[in-house]
This record gives structure tokens, C-alpha cells and sequence, in this order.
């Protein structure tokens, strides 16, 4: 009994979920209810959002209380701090809330992001120190190429073909990739919307 | 017609059509299926064999990561094959009263990424063991994810790095920290951006489909194989439908 409503249930009422989803892309008198379902998950992960937040705060206060890192310390700080700036913007309307993301938390991960052109250029050296192989050479020598022909040309340059032949084949390889990637996605819903998978509890 | 136009008016019902034929393959080999059907190696795959004995022996966490996906949008596909690889690593060490720390920065993804820890306690029946915590959620968004990975990778003893799921290039930032520790890597994703990072730095990549194949390849059971068959025809039909479109086209011009 405790299992038909820890596993049975739940995998055919997301199964039927699926199919009435799936289905009305194609009959439009179902638009209606996809569109009560998709406000069902939104509040769902609206829900999982603050559970996130007390989970967040959770972990890091036990990594402090462990002495783990510092960082958990400064992470748990500002998010508070920021949890009750936005609380306090929300009633007050002092405009804080678009502060603290332009000036703030915008800054900072434009700052990390940065970072990733520097450890790309390290990974690529360490990928030429770690194997030498043809496909080393191969993925480097690729990679040169496409920087090289990210350069903007006029309409009128002689670079222009060459461009457009290397766009090509990167085009052609990510599409590939791309129909693979459909593909195995489909194979995933189809294992769920036939109760073959059931990621939900058993 | 162009193709655009076509794909806005018969788009649902293509996709409707493509599910149908996978549906009728997978039926096909699945009641067909007397022998179990062989695929070729993937060498990613034999990393993740063993790893929790290792990290067992070691007294490391195996840290995996099911990206920054959630399980109510469009990486919901992406995120549940990479909780694959969780689930296998979970049901192999909860006989041990262990488990890998499975990370992410989705709210929705840490809940069944939590279950999926669970779940074996709950069959052995010694849910009283079940470590609590072994599902994180260190930040709420890709970039900040990742620097708490880094934290993660520098200050905790990990003895593995695995990632499947969604990723974009902040993984760069993750693989750095991993490399820096030394740690033994798989990574799999379907962002061409972070499998052309992830690339340079571990030969253990499981590139957009193969990623998919993960509970295939490491359950071995007759579903999951006869489902990745039928992609895999499904595949080969759609490769001859552009070769054919594509000459079709050259010649009606």
C-alpha cells in the first residue's frame, strides 16, 4: 500500500502530466489544462526556491560550525544580509533591489567570468602539456582557427569565403551534436512517460 | 513552403510523429528482445566502476555534480541523465552506510537528487543510516555555483570529480579547482561550450547522446537498452531524412 503512493501514484500522475503536455501541442483544446499544470510546477518550484534557501543556509552554517572554509562564513553573511534587504525594499520601496544586483552581485560574477579566459588559456596549455597526441594538436589547431576567424571582415574581404567555410563546418559538427542531444532527450521522456523511469521516491 | 514555415505549422505534430516512431522501435525490441542487444565501449563509463569501493577505502567523498539544471524546464531531460550516474553511485554505496555528495544549484534538482540518495537506504530497509546532507545546494545560480564548487574541490577531501548534467563554460572554473587538487575527472554535458572546456582537461567525456545512455550502459537492463536501440534507429532514419532533403533541395535548384 505505502508503495502505490510513494512510487505508483506519483509516476502515473507524472505520466499523465507528460502526455496531456506533449498532446497539447498538437490539439489545442488541451492548451488549457497544460496551461493549470505549468502553474502547478511554477508554484512547486516557487515552494522548492525557499526550501533551497533554508537548505543553502543550512549547509553553510554547518561548514562553519565544521571550519571547513571561510567562504561559507561570507556566503551565509550576504545571504542573509541580501535576504533581508530585498524583505525590507519589498515594503519600503527604497529601490535597494536593483542595487544590490547592478552594483553588486552583477559586478562580482562579471568579475569570475572574466576569470574563465585565463583558466581557458591554462587548460589549454595543459591539455598540450598532458597528452601529445595528434588529437591535441587536432582540438588546438581547431581552436586557433576559430578564434582566428571570429575577426570581423567586410562584406567585400577575400577572409569572407574562408569564414564562411569554417562557420559551416562548426555549424555542421553542432548540429550533429545537437540531433543527439534531441534525441537522447526524447529517449529520457519516453523512459518517464512510460513509468520505465521513475525518478520520484519508491 | 520553407522550412522555418513548415516547422511553425507542423512543428508539434513532427515532434508527435518522432515520439510515435520511437515509441513503436522501443516496443518492438523490447518484446523482441530475447538477446540483450551490444553497444560500443564507452571508456567513461569504466571511471565511475569501483569509484565508491575507492572512495570507501580512501574515507574521500566522491563529489557529483548534476549541474545547474532544473527538473521543470528545458534541461529536465539533461538533469535527470545525470542523476543517473548518481543513483548508480548511491545504490553502490549504501550497502557501505556512505554516499557520493551530490551537489547542484537548482532547488528542485537538490530534492530528487536527495531521493535518489535515499532511495537505496529505503530498499535495505536501514533508513537510519541515510548520511543527511549528502545532497547540497551551495548557491542558487551558475556562476555562484561554481565558485562554491571550487570551495568545495579545495577544501573537502574529494577523491573524484564528476559532473553530468547541465553546464555551461563557468565549468572552466570548476575544472581549475579539480586539476589544481588533482582529482580524476568525468564530465558530461550536452553545452558545446563546456564539452569543449571539459575536453582539455580529462579524457573521460561523455559528449551530448552519450551522456543520455548512462543508465543504459551502467544498469544493463532490458528497457533502458531496447529505449537507447530505438534512438539509436530512430537516429540512423533521421540521418538518411536530411542526407535525402538536403540532395532533394540541391537538385530542385
Amino acid at each position: 500500500m505505502r508503495r502505490a503512493f510513494t512510487s505508483t501514484v506519483p509516476a502515473i500522475i507524472t505520466g499523465i502530466a507528460g502526455w496531456i503536455v506533449l498532446l497539447s501541442f498538437i490539439f489545442p483544446e488541451l492548451t488549457a489544462l497544460r496551461v493549470v499544470l505549468i502553474n502547478i510546477a511554477v508554484l512547486v518550484a516557487g515552494l522548492a526556491l525557499l526550501l533551497g534557501f533554508v537548505r543553502l543556509l543550512n549547509l553553510h552554517l554547518r561548514r562553519v560550525r565544521q571550519r571547513r572554509s571561510g567562504y561559507s562564513l561570507v556566503a551565509l553573511i550576504t545571504a542573509l544580509i541580501v535576504f533581508v534587504v530585498l524583505v525590507a525594499d519589498r515594503f519600503l520601496n527604497l529601490g535597494a533591489t536593483p542595487w544590490v544586483f547592478n552594483a553588486i552581485i552583477a559586478p562580482l560574477q562579471a568579475s569570475l567570468g572574466a576569470l574563465l579566459a585565463i583558466f581557458l588559456g591554462v587548460a589549454a596549455m595543459r591539455m598540450a602539456q598532458r597528452s601529445r597526441t595528434w588529437g591535441t594538436l587536432w582540438f588546438l589547431l581547431s581552436a586557433i582557427v576559430v578564434l582566428l576567424t571570429q575577426i570581423p571582415v567586410s562584406a567585400d574581404s577575400i577572409l569572407l569565403p574562408i569564414r564562411q567555410f569554417f562557420d559551416a563546418l562548426a555549424m555542421g559538427g553542432m548540429r550533429g551534436l545537437l540531433l543527439g542531444v534531441a534525441l537522447g532527450t526524447l529517449a529520457v521522456a519516453l523512459r518517464v512517460l512510460l513509468t520505465i523511469d521513475r525518478p520520484q521516491s519508491e | 513552403m520553407n522550412l522555418n514555415q513548415f516547422i511553425a505549422d507542423y512543428g508539434g505534430l513532427s515532434l508527435l510523429i518522432l515520439f510515435g516512431v520511437l515509441v513503436s522501435v522501443f516496443f518492438f525490441l523490447f518484446r523482441a528482445g530475447r538477446r540483450r542487444p551490444r553497444f560500443r565501449a564507452i571508456p567513461a563509463f569504466r571511471l565511475l566502476r569501483g569509484q565508491m569501493g575507492r572512495a570507501i577505502e580512501s574515507g574521500r567523498d566522491l563529489h557529483v555534480s548534476i549541474g545547474t539544471g532544473s527538473v521543470s524546464g528545458d534541461d529536465t531531460a539533461t538533469t535527470l541523465a545525470g542523476l543517473a550516474i548518481a543513483e548508480y553511485l548511491a545504490d553502490e554505496a549504501a550497502a557501505s552506510g556512505i554516499a557520493p555528495t551530490i551537489t547542484t544549484s537548482d532547488p528542485t534538482s537538490v530534492l530528487l537528487a536527495e531521493d535518489a540518495v535515499r532511495r537505496p537506504y529505503t530498499r535495505q530497509g536501514n533508513l537510519s543510516d541515510f548520511p543527511r546532507g549528502a545532497a547540497r545546494l551551495p548557491a542558487l545560480n551558475s556562476t555562484q555555483y561554481a565558485a562554491a564548487t571550487m570551495d568545495f574541490l579545495n577544501h573537502e577531501p574529494a577523491l573524484t570529480n564528476i559532473m553530468s548534467g547541465t553546464f555551461g563554460a563557468e565549468v572552466a572554473l570548476i575544472d581549475q579547482a579539480a586539476n589544481n587538487n588533482d582529482l580524476p575527472q568525468l564530465f558530461g554535458g550536452s553545452d558545446p561550450r563546456a564539452l569543449a572546456v571539459m575536453s582539455t582537461s580529462t579524457d573521460h567525456v561523455l559528449m551530448g547522446e552519450e551522456m543520455y545512455a548512462a543508465k543504459a550502459y551502467l544498469r544493463a537492463q532490458l528497457p533502458h537498452l531496447a529505449g537507447l536501440r530505438a534512438a539509436d534507429v530512430v537516429r540512423i532514419v533521421m540521418a538518411v531524412l536530411i542526407v535525402i532533403v538536403f540532395i532533394v533541395g540541391l537538385l530542385s535548384k
